[in-house]
């Protein structure tokens, strides 16, 4: 919004917002106007413009996030400017900035591509926050930054920056000194190995160890409170044995452990939540160094305020004077209740694990177009998945009926051949019994000619079954196998005319009754049935026989 | 034929139902001659007519013709008692005998269908 009022500002009738005129008037007609009002605002420049695309918002957004970016990079010396300048610099001078940017990213081991992505802003907390949160990084950081390599001019950027906080250089990293001193690297190497802690492969240089302990300020409180019991309440001895040789630590190696040792004090409580200055004065009671004694009344400084507050606050401490005994100095048993807060805000975190997971899943906001196409992706493979499965559980379904239809086809398919056989063995059953009923009426069987005038083979039956046969001598051999064969077929004919007259005569009984009748003229229809198949088959046999036989 | 006529047919000859007699001869007769005439002189249904009015009289025929000789003769009784004559000397062969045989099987089963008939009518 501009700060100055042009002159000539259209007016908007405000009257007619109110629920009255909504209700009266046409609320799209309202809404015009009030765009209208809009539009030739912004052209008269009383309104700024509006962003108009996402990446409109994304440049805005970004100018945010540059601003922090700014700073670190200040603090790393990549920016020649302080810290306060440095977060306008996006603003004022994008090339300058995006160099800056892409000279981090060279010495950290990232691809140069003047754009702070995640993982430029990763690396930069990496090297230069406090605190490290327990998440994996190997996927964002390049393995050498990961391990500290003290190679990359980034890390000793990020060293000599954490030297001089913690008081042992004051040198901060810039383009013409990147790196720590020489004295500083050696008065802190020796400082750890003076405290008793695992010592250091080297004095003299920079190792990966070192930075590890140097940037990581949750590691260095903890190695700080496993320190040999009552190293820092009695103080770093004034002589010690070295490369078995007794010597007396220098003046300056006090100082610096003094200043050490209240800068990691005071980064603790900082990160703690209080209102503390890190860069105040590094004058308090330290039992590591001797001659310090215990303040009195160690409410009157701002330090001895804050550690009063810690051990009333996070050790539960209730007794005053106590308190003030405790305040009054800083001792191992500072850096063990330090340790012990941080183990426990570790465990907070990890147990917050799967709520910041979902959180940062299904609440996180969409920084750049990869991501928005990434869950674009991810959607719509979801949505091929679903897609995919209810396909296959309609083929399912589809199988399934289909085979339930198959069986239903099977079984009227069955019922029907089965009809149809029924009906042929009924048809045959019927020509043979014309057939055997007659030859029975005409009483003979000729074999042997064309002729009726002369047979050869001459079969009278009776009535009742008596035969006589009459054999022609000019009768040949297979001729008398005929006349057999056929009169088998009509012995068979026969019997079965009489179980087809029987069931017939069952039929008629039974369509007398009722309804129970004609469920038993099914039965019986289907038990002469059964009957009927085999002498059926014999017949049919016996028929192709006698056909095939020759004359 | 309809079913009426055959279960006439049939009453009248359940009379002899009780044993099965089936003769086989080996020659020529004259009624064959006389077979011949009758089916030139009508053509209507002329076997039986002829067959049914000469088998009665089948026996005098064959006492009357030298020429006509007696091969297999079987008579089952109801009773399941059964005879079997067999000519010595008669010029028959195997084949005959094995249509005798058939006629005997034949008339088993043709009987055996009679009488399930008649179980199946009284049931």
């Amino acid at each position: 919004m501009s700060s100055s009022k042009p002159r000539n500002i259209p007016s908007y009738p405000e009257g007619q917002i109110d629920g009255v005129a909504w209700n009266t008037r046409d609320a799209l007609g309202v809404y015009g106007d009030f765009e209208s009002a809009l539009d030739q605002c912004e052209a008269m420049g009383v309104l700024s413009e509006r962003p108009a695309t996402i990446g409109e918002c994304q440049h805005t957004n970004y100018e945010v996030l540059a601003s922090a970016i700014g700073e670190r990079l200040a603090l790393l010396g990549y920016v020649a400017e302080n810290s306060e300048q440095a977060r306008t610099l996006y603003r004022r001078n994008k090339t300058a900035f995006a160099k800056a940017v892409t000279e981090f990213q060279s010495g950290a081991g990232l691809k140069p591509d003047g754009w702070t992505g995640k993982k430029t802003w990763t690396a930069l907390g990496y090297l230069v926050n406090f605190e490290h949160d327990d998440v994996d990084h190997s996927d964002d950081l390049p393995a050498p930054l990961l391990r500290y390599d003290p190679r990359l001019p980034a890390v000793k950027r990020a060293a000599k920056l954490r030297l001089r906080i913690l008081g042992l250089t004051s040198g901060r990293p810039s383009e013409h000194s990147p790196g720590p001193h020489k004295s500083a690297v050696k008065r802190f190497c020796t400082i750890i190995n003076d405290l008793g802690m695992p010592p250091l492969e080297s004095e003299d240089r920079l190792t990966a160890r070192a930075v590890a302990l140097l940037l990581n300020h949750d590691r260095l409180v903890s190695a700080l409170a496993t320190v040999s019991d009552g190293t820092i309440e009695k103080g770093a001895p004034v002589r010690r044995k070295r490369q078995g040789r007794s010597v007396t630590l220098p003046g300056d190696t006090r100082k610096s452990l003094r200043r050490l040792v209240i800068k990691v004090v005071r980064i603790e409580l900082w990160l703690l939540g209080y209102d503390v200055d890190i860069n105040a004065s590094t004058l308090y009671p330290v039992c590591a160094v001797q001659g310090q004694r215990h303040k009195k009344h160690p409410e009157k400084t701002a330090l001895g305020r804050h550690l009063a507050e810690f051990y009333r606050h996070f050790m539960n401490v209730q007794d005053e004077a106590e308190i003030r005994q405790r305040a009054g100095k800083i001792d191992q048993d500072l850096f063990r209740a330090f340790d012990q807060v941080d183990q426990a805000d570790s465990d907070v975190a990890k147990g917050q694990d799967a709520e910041d997971v979902y959180n940062a899943t299904v609440h996180r906001r969409f920084e750049n177009q990869a991501e928005v196409s990434k869950a674009l992706e991810l959607g719509v493979s979801l949505g091929l998945k679903i897609w995919d499965g209810m396909k296959r559980l309609w083929r399912w379904i589809k199988k399934k009926v289909i085979r339930v239809i198959d069986v239903g086809k099977n079984i009227y398919r069955a019922f029907f051949r089965y009809a149809v056989k029924g009906f042929q063995i009924v048809r045959t059953a019927m020509r043979a019994m014309v057939q055997s009923v007659s030859t029975y009426l005409k009483g003979e069987l000729v074999f042997g000619e064309a002729s009726h005038v002369t047979p050869k083979i001459h079969c009278q039956i009776k009535k009742d079954m008596d035969t006589r046969i009459l054999i022609s001598p000019q009768a040949p051999a297979r001729l008398c196998q005929k006349a057999g064969t056929g009169l088998q077929l009509f012995s068979m004919r026969f019997l079965l005319a009489c179980r087809i007259l029987s069931m017939t005569l069952a039929a008629l009984k039974a369509s007398a009754a009722s309804f129970l009748g004609w469920a038993l003229l099914a039965k019986s229809l289907t038990h002469h049935l059964k009957e009927l198949i085999p002498l059926y088959r014999q017949l049919t046999a016996t028929e192709a026989q006698f056909q095939g036989e020759p004359a | 034929m309809s079913i009426k006529s055959a279960l006439r047919a049939l009453d009248s000859a359940i009379d002899d139902l009780t044993s099965l007699h089936v003769q086989t001869y080996s020659g020529s007769i004259k009624w064959a001659e006389a077979w011949k005439e009758a089916a030139k002189a009508s053509d209507d249904e002329p076997r039986t007519v002829t067959s049914m009015r000469t088998f009665e009289g089948f026996s005098d025929q064959l006492a009357s013709d030298a020429k006509v000789s007696l091969v297999a003769d079987t008579l089952i009784k109801f009773d399941g008692d059964s005879y079997n004559f067999i000519a010595q000397d008669a010029t028959s062969t195997e084949s005959a005998l094995t249509l005798h045989k058939d006629a005997v099987e034949a008339g088993i089963n043709t009987r055996l269908g009679l009488m399930e008939l008649v179980r199946d009518v009284f049931k």
